[in-house]
């Protein structure tokens, strides 16, 4: 019986009455209908599939649930062979891809956002969402279709039907559907005719078969194959990937072993007469990609391996060698070899390094031109171009077509830099011609109107300059929820994650830089601080923990605070750990160190409390990193911590860019901003609220409080200014929880000032942040209030000791 | 950049940028001269070594600038009619920003064509007198030129970070 007529007679029982089909086998046989046959790839599969079937339709009686389930994975994983073989290649049109590429990442976070908000929201209460997150997803798969992208589009299909079908709503397949189309975006962004990422899973996932909840969809192997040595010969290579890449390691191997394969078909078609010489770019873009990203990731074999072949390649495409047959083949086994070495990466092949060495030595002679007839004789045979492991080898390998998104650009910080310094001078320049006494003498109508014109224009450029460079936290903070979603299920923990202050906006690059930290602070919150639901329940809590982040202006600079309120920090547990690591300077008296010093030896390197290392956290290493990153941008992380009460670590970070509003004030001849979120009140002393102690320090009394009298002619040892605290004006101040009252001749207004650095020529100074130009173009210092009370407050100290 | 000295042998003509301080004329390599600029005002900087003289707005950087005289314990620089701020430019890091520094000078002179075969060492005075940032004496027709290691000056002035991560290194 052919195939077809099989799956006829199945049609057939499913149409009469009695038949109670265990999936939805309709759609999945009148697909196979109109599939032609010899498209028909995975023959295998599709005829044990029709066995079970044709098993089932005779025995008249319902399909038990267990075969059910196998059933329908085995359709799972039947279909993307199917949809990737008749699927006809067709045309795609790449403006129209580019437009719907620059829509497509914000409509997916929206999607992402819609539904974690979702999550853990049980029936149907919040139908707005679910039929919000519907609507997206079904434009989504009618943009798709449009496009075309079928794979996409079926995809967005299945979710569609799911949630649909499902009583609550299928958060996890659908965030997976989220992470695949972004993959997907990616791919595209970089060619027009890339193949969609491997989906089994997600297919899987969304067609409502059960998955192992909790465990992230990407399990990654690295860090079991790091505590439970892989069975390697002792000659096998290893390949170790650091922590902080794990996550990219999955896209890499992906990302790598789709370049491969589209390397391997641009080989082919090589081979098969058709002598284009974009074949071999593209082959030798392939490599330089994966040896750039696998460089990125420290996976040095990779990096020599890829290197290796790129320069043979390399030889060919500058015409210095004639492309035999004999160097296709040579190529076509590199990419065989760099896929195993790839796999090693994943834990699931070896490669000696006999064998690496081997290749090495063939290659670097290939580059001679010297090509060895005897290629290492292993048992991986020569793909074959039919070979079904590699459905898409005798497609025509289309052209890449690069696809630009023209909704952004990069630019270069410092072109951006030298423009914003400009548009500064510009508003200067236009101001001082505003207020020139010659130019004021001039009053016709037309003149004034085109000075206001001009006026006009350069406000706007300022403005539009100024906001280049900003962007809010609101993505980042996003990464953060799904983050705090994946760990917490990951670590057994109840985490209800709140976000405040994510409309903050900040330098670009800043933004970028603490991505880093953030995921390790978070991680290490939920793994170390929150405790699990038993434990809470116990000490007395809630069962689920709350992890607070948010992002606020505090005194000129950014504070992301990460709140938890789990165990709090072991001040014992670390001084004993501190101990035993001999991270003590010698001499120190244990009994003098504050609560401060003692918290922030977690961030010493390999400094970690945890008893054991999981694969979240525990190996000391991610402390370190944050406040690396974290100094790096100039910034502090302090930490405040209650035992039993929970952790709060701050990140204070400088705004490299930001405009600030500030308080211009005079001492003597020169003009000082005071960040205006630093000030508190500024009043004019009465002489009983005055009064020196011990005829040192100074203190003004204000609503109740006795507050320290600063002169900053004093601190910055100025020759001119006022000496009498009842002639100036007193300017209370507040920063780190600190208050002290600053004494300064007059305040000449309050304006929006750009930070500038005073540039890497001056050392720092003490108590000044950096400088701003002030609308006549001079320079005027902003003060460092909390560096200032810093040191206020210490010089305090040490007088008393 | 750094050619001057290493490849005396060749011979080659430099250009300077000569100027003076009270009646001495000095020199800077003209490649590291970034432009010249009149005396605008200046900002204090606290807390930093008398020669700054602080920082100054050049179309929206900030820059220091340095009174060489003061920097050579030659007194205060009275700011004149033809005082003006030689903005210098030293490159600290490859592939990085240059740093721009100010020097505060009396009279901008020429820029003079010296042939390296042309500059001396720079004589050893003994006692106090620190002749470490002088490249060397450039001869020309009628006259003496000191030609000065602006990168070193500005190294010895204790103003930049690199001095300072250099410091903690010790």
């Amino acid at each position: 019986m052919s195939i077809r007529q099989r799956i006829e007679n199945l049609c057939a029982y499913i149409a009469s009455p009695k038949a109670t089909p265990p999936v939805d086998l309709k759609s999945f046989l009148s697909r196979i209908q109109e599939t032609r046959e010899d498209a028909l790839l995975d023959l295998e599969g599709l005829d044990s599939i029709l066995q079970t079937l044709e098993a089932w339709m005779d025995s008249g009686k319902e399909l038990g649930e267990k075969e059910a389930k196998e059933l329908e994975a085995q359709i799972a994983k039947f279909l993307p062979s199917l949809q990737k073989k008749d699927a006809p290649i067709e045309e795609i049109d790449a403006e129209l891809l580019g437009m719907f590429l620059s829509e497509c990442k914000s409509s997916l976070q929206d999607l992402e956002e819609t539904v974690l908000h979702l999550d853990g929201i049980s029936g149907k209460e919040d139908q707005e969402d679910i039929s919000e997150a519907r609507r997206t997803i079904h434009t989504f798969k009618g943009e798709c279709g449009v496009i075309p992208l079928p794979e996409a589009q079926r995809l967005c299909h299945l979710a569609e039907t799911l949630i649909d079908r499902s009583e609550n709503f299928p958060v996890d397949p659908v965030l997976r559907l989220i992470d695949w189309l972004r993959r997907y975006v990616d791919l595209l962004a970089e060619d027009a005719h890339a193949k969609p990422p491997e989906n089994c899973e997600l297919i899987e996932a969304l067609m409502g078969l059960p998955q192992n909840q909790g465990s992230t969809p990407k399990a990654l192997p690295i860090p079991q194959e790091e505590e439970i040595p892989a069975i390697h010969t002792d000659e096998n290579i290893e390949i170790e990937v650091e922590e902080d890449f794990l996550e990219n390691v999955p896209e890499f191997i992906s990302e790598a072993l789709g370049h491969l394969n589209d390397a391997e078909a641009a080989l082919l078609e090589y081979d098969q007469g058709d002598k284009d010489i974009e074949h071999i770019n593209l082959t030798f873009r392939a490599f330089h990609t994966i040896k750039g990203v696998a460089g990125f990731l420290g996976l040095s074999p990779i990096v020599q391996f890829a290197h290796n072949t790129e320069a043979v390649l390399d030889e060919i495409r500058k015409g210095n060698r004639e492309c035999t047959s004999a160097y296709i083949d040579l190529f076509l086994q590199s990419c065989d070899a760099l896929k195993r070495l790839i796999g090693v990466v994943e834990g699931n092949q070896s490669f000696s390094h006999a064998e690496l060495a081997h290749w090495n030595e063939i290659l670097s002679k290939a580059i001679e031109g010297n090509l060895s007839p005897e290629h290492p004789s292993r048992s991986t045979p020569l793909p074959h171009p039919q070979s079904p492991s590699n459905p898409r080898a005798d497609a025509p390998p289309q052209k890449r077509k690069r696809i630009k998104i023209d909704t952004s650009i990069k630019v270069s910080t410092r072109r951006l830099d030298r423009l914003i310094d400009m548009v500064g001078e510009l508003v200067i320049a236009q101001s001082m011609i505003n207020q020139d006494p010659q130019v004021k003498l001039i009053r016709t109508q037309r003149f004034n109107r085109n000075l206001s014109q001009v006026s006009k224009i350069t406000r706007d450029l300022q403005e539009a300059a100024m906001s280049l460079r900003m962007v809010t936290l609101k993505q980042t903070f996003q990464k953060m929820v799904r983050l705090v979603r994946d760990v917490s299920s990951k670590a057994g923990k109840q985490v209800h994650l709140e976000i405040h202050g994510e409309d903050t906006e900040l330098d670009r690059t800043v933004v970028e830089e603490i991505g880093d930290p953030l995921v390790h602070m978070i991680r290490n919150a939920v793994d170390h601080g929150i405790e699990t639901p038993e434990e809470r329940v116990a000490a007395g809590k809630d069962p689920t923990g709350t992890l607070t982040l948010s992002a606020y202006h505090q005194g000129g600079s950014i504070v992301i605070e990460i709140q938890d309120d789990g165990k709090g920090l072991d001040r014992d547990k670390i001084l004993a750990k501190a101990m035993e690591r001999q991270c003590l300077p010698p001499g120190t008296n244990i009994s003098e160190l504050g609560d401060q010093q003692i918290y922030n030896m977690v961030f010493l390197p390999g400094f970690s409390t945890a008893d054991k290392v999981t694969d979240i956290s525990g190996r000391g290493v991610g402390m370190d990193v944050v406040r690396k990153n974290i100094e790096a941008l100039r910034g502090k992380v302090e930490i405040d911590s209650e035992k039993g009460r929970g952790t709060t670590f701050f990140m204070r970070l400088p705004l490299t860019l930001a405009i600030i509003d500030g308080m211009v004030v005079r001492i003597g001849k020169e003009r000082y901003v005071i960040p205006t979120l630093a000030i508190i009140q500024s009043f004019q002393a009465k002489p009983h609220q005055v009064q020196t102690i011990m005829d040192q320090g100074e203190t003004v009394k204000i609503q109740g409080q006795i507050l320290p009298l600063l002169r900053l002619k004093k601190i910055f040892e100025l020759q001119e200014g006022q000496e009498d605290p009842f002639k100036g004006l007193l300017v209370n101040v507040e920063a780190n929880n600190k208050r002290a009252c600053l004494l300064v001749d007059e305040i000449l207004g309050q304006q929006q000032v750009v930070i500038k650095s005073l540039g890497k020529g001056t050392k720092p100074v003490p108590g000044v942040t950096g400088g701003a130009i002030l609308g006549d173009g001079k320079v005027a210092l902003i003060l460092d209030i909390s560096g200032i009370l810093e040191a206020a407050s210490t010089n305090r100290q040490m007088q008393g000791v | 950049m750094n050619q001057t000295m290493e490849k005396k042998e060749l011979s080659r003509v430099q250009k300077y940028l000569s100027f003076f301080i009270q009646d001495e004329e000095y020199g800077i390599e003209i490649l590291k001269v970034r432009e010249i600029i009149g005396v605008t005002d200046m900002t204090a900087l606290p807390k930093t070594p008398s020669f700054v003289k602080g920082v100054i707005n050049l179309r929206g950087r900030i820059i220091p600038v340095i009174d060489l005289k003061r920097k050579f314990e030659m007194g205060e620089t009275e700011i004149k009619e033809e005082s003006c701020i030689i903005v210098t430019e030293i490159q600290v890091v490859e592939d990085g920003d240059p740093i721009q520094m100010g020097c505060l000078i009396d009279r901008v002179s020429e820029v003079t064509n010296i042939e390296d075969s042309k500059i001396e060492p720079a004589p050893k005075f003994g006692g106090s007198l620190d002749t470490s940032f002088i490249l060397g004496l450039g001869k020309t027709k009628d006259r003496v030129c000191i030609l000065l290691d602006i990168d070193r000056v500005f190294r010895e002035s204790e103003l930049t970070e690199i001095n300072s991560a250099a410091n903690c290194n010790e």
